[in-house]
């Protein structure tokens, strides 16, 4: 009750009148301190750049055209004639980037406290926002219509075509035909900007006010309230590095798919890198079918995870192996971003 | 902060420390949103749409004989930004007033009027503001006449200078 006293003018109404509480109520889970709290700013993080993804997005459709004449054109003009224009194209191309990176830290660090137990429908919500990310930069890199997003549309038509069964015809769906032409275009415009981002709001509502999940232990509101701070001064860290990042480093523009010349190499974005390095190792037609069931699994598998109650998890988590599930966790997510910024930077130097 | 203490009590102070450090999450956002909101200012401001007016043929002179207006199509090229325009417009010519060109906009709100040959007025079909031979106003809620054109005659070509002037108003004022 002291607590009630405690707040005042804005917090009162915000109780009041609003489902604000309710929904803190659901997103916090148990308290932690020290290291554990800071690695939960992920958290902020992510929504901070899921914020930044709409706005950048939105600025950049204000000159952007969906069609095979004017996409390469629009995006160039956004490159070099508008305003900051290079840098929310930056923000939003580098930004996507980033959000895949701090949405599989979240799962890491969520994995870690074992908060998928506690509260599954975060976890699930969590990893359904990596598939959609994911999904949403996928699309969203065939846009400027340029070298790069020929083949990156070659690549998403492969892997449509290895699902087994539907296969042909998911590409032919995804394509909206049977070859790459303008109508895949639109096709792909209308899912990166229209259903993509909703089905990720949906995600997020659904998070927010649909979904009751109460701890077993009451929320402290000390807890709440520094929690905010540190996920405020994380967002922000992130969100001015990546800012001064953008207006340093263009994101890349490669020549218009017409103009395509021999050899060009087309590199996706990091969070594709390791799918890019999977399809050196698999052979012929087999590699793609491989690599869209392998994303089907691993996605598949996140989502069950609570379900699982693996016993065995909880061992590598739990003490008295904890230092070993620890060294072998973060030596696995280590080995990740490593190779992943290996191969980026090298990207970059050749291009 | 030292000074507090010494006025209010351990409770209070510790409160004050809290309400403080909320600020510091609402003015990250703030300066978040504001360096977007000031690249955002600079990145939808309207740009300029280039295109100097130019000479246009709009014929051999020999071709405007008789007693009533004549109307043609030119055409303009202006740069909007990435794009290019190519933009058709009406002109008449007056072979009875010295080859003098009017153009066929409304200066109501912008229709294309149409020379009456039985009643020998302009009319505009949008809001039925009519105008003289002269393209002088006569009636409707038009509050000036036919906007003339700058036109010179070269080698026997009639040329004209398309521009485009301000709706409703009494005076005229060159849009752009």
């Amino acid at each position: 009750m002291a607590e009630e006293v405690d707040r005042k003018g804005a917090a009162v109404w915000l109780a009041r009148s609003t489902a604000f509480d309710e929904v803190l109520r659901v997103l916090v889970d148990e308290p932690t301190e020290g290291f554990s709290a800071w690695a939960r700013t992920t958290a902020g993080i992510v929504a901070m750049l899921l914020a930044l993804q709409f706005v950048t997005g939105a600025l950049l459709s204000f000159y952007y055209l969906p069609s095979t004449e004017g996409a390469h054109t629009t995006v160039a003009y956004i490159e070099k004639v508008a305003s900051a224009g290079y840098w929310f194209r930056s923000l939003h191309h580098y930004g996507s980037q980033l959000l895949t990176l701090f949405l599989v830290l979240h799962l890491a660090q969520k994995f870690w406290r074992r908060a998928y137990a506690r509260k599954p429908v975060a976890w699930i919500a969590t990893v359904l926002l990596l598939a959609f990310v994911m999904a949403s930069g996928a699309t969203g890199y065939s846009l400027p219509w340029d070298a790069s997003a020929f083949f990156s549309t070659r690549i998403g038509e492969g892997m449509a075509s290895g699902l087994p069964l539907l296969g042909e015809t998911a590409r032919r769906w995804l394509l909206g035909g049977t070859e790459i032409s303008p109508l895949t275009l639109v096709r792909l415009f209308a899912l990166h900007v229209l259903v993509v981002p909703f089905i990720i709001l949906l995600v997020v509502i659904a998070r927010l006010f649909i979904f009751r999940e109460i701890s077993g232990e009451e929320m402290r509101r000390a807890w709440v309230r520094n929690q905010f701070v540190r996920n405020a001064t994380s967002a922000s860290v992130v969100f001015f590095a990546l800012a001064l990042f953008a207006t340093r480093i263009h994101a890349p523009l490669g020549p218009p798919a017409t103009e395509l010349l021999p050899g060009y190499l087309p590199r996706p974005g990091a969070q594709f890198l390791w799918l890019f390095q999977l399809l050196k190792y698999l052979p012929g037609r087999l590699a793609l079918a491989a690599a869209a069931i392998l994303l089907l699994i691993i996605f598949m598998t996140l989502i069950a995870l609570p379900f699982l109650s693996l016993a065995s998890l909880r061992e590598i988590t739990g003490r008295p192996r904890r230092l070993i599930g620890r060294a072998v966790f973060a030596t696995m997510l280590a080995l990740f971003f490593t190779q992943t910024n290996r191969l980026f930077s090298m990207n970059r130097s050749s291009r | 902060m030292a000074e507090a203490s010494t006025q209010h009590d351990d409770n209070n102070e510790t409160k004050s420390r809290r309400d403080f450090l909320l600020l510091i999450p609402l003015a990250l956002f703030a300066s978040m949103a504001a360096t977007i909101a000031a690249a955002a200012f600079r990145y939808l401001r309207p740009t300029r749409i280039f295109g100097e007016a130019v000479w246009t043929d709009i014929g051999p002179l020999s071709q405007f004989t008789g007693a009533r207006p004549i109307m043609r199509s030119l055409e303009t090229e202006r740069a909007a930004g990435w794009a290019n325009m190519v933009e058709e417009h009406f002109v008449f010519v007056l072979p009875d007033k010295n080859y003098q060109v009017l153009s066929a906009a409304c200066p109501h709100e912008g229709c294309n009027v149409i020379w009456r040959d039985e009643d020998r007025n302009f009319f505009c079909p949008c809001h039925d503001s009519s105008f003289a031979a002269d393209g002088s106003r006569l009636s409707g809620p038009a509050r000036r006449g036919l906007d003339p054109l700058p036109s010179q005659t070269e080698n026997g070509t009639l040329k004209v200078k398309y521009q485009s002037f301000v709706n409703n108003t009494s005076e005229r004022v060159v849009r752009g």
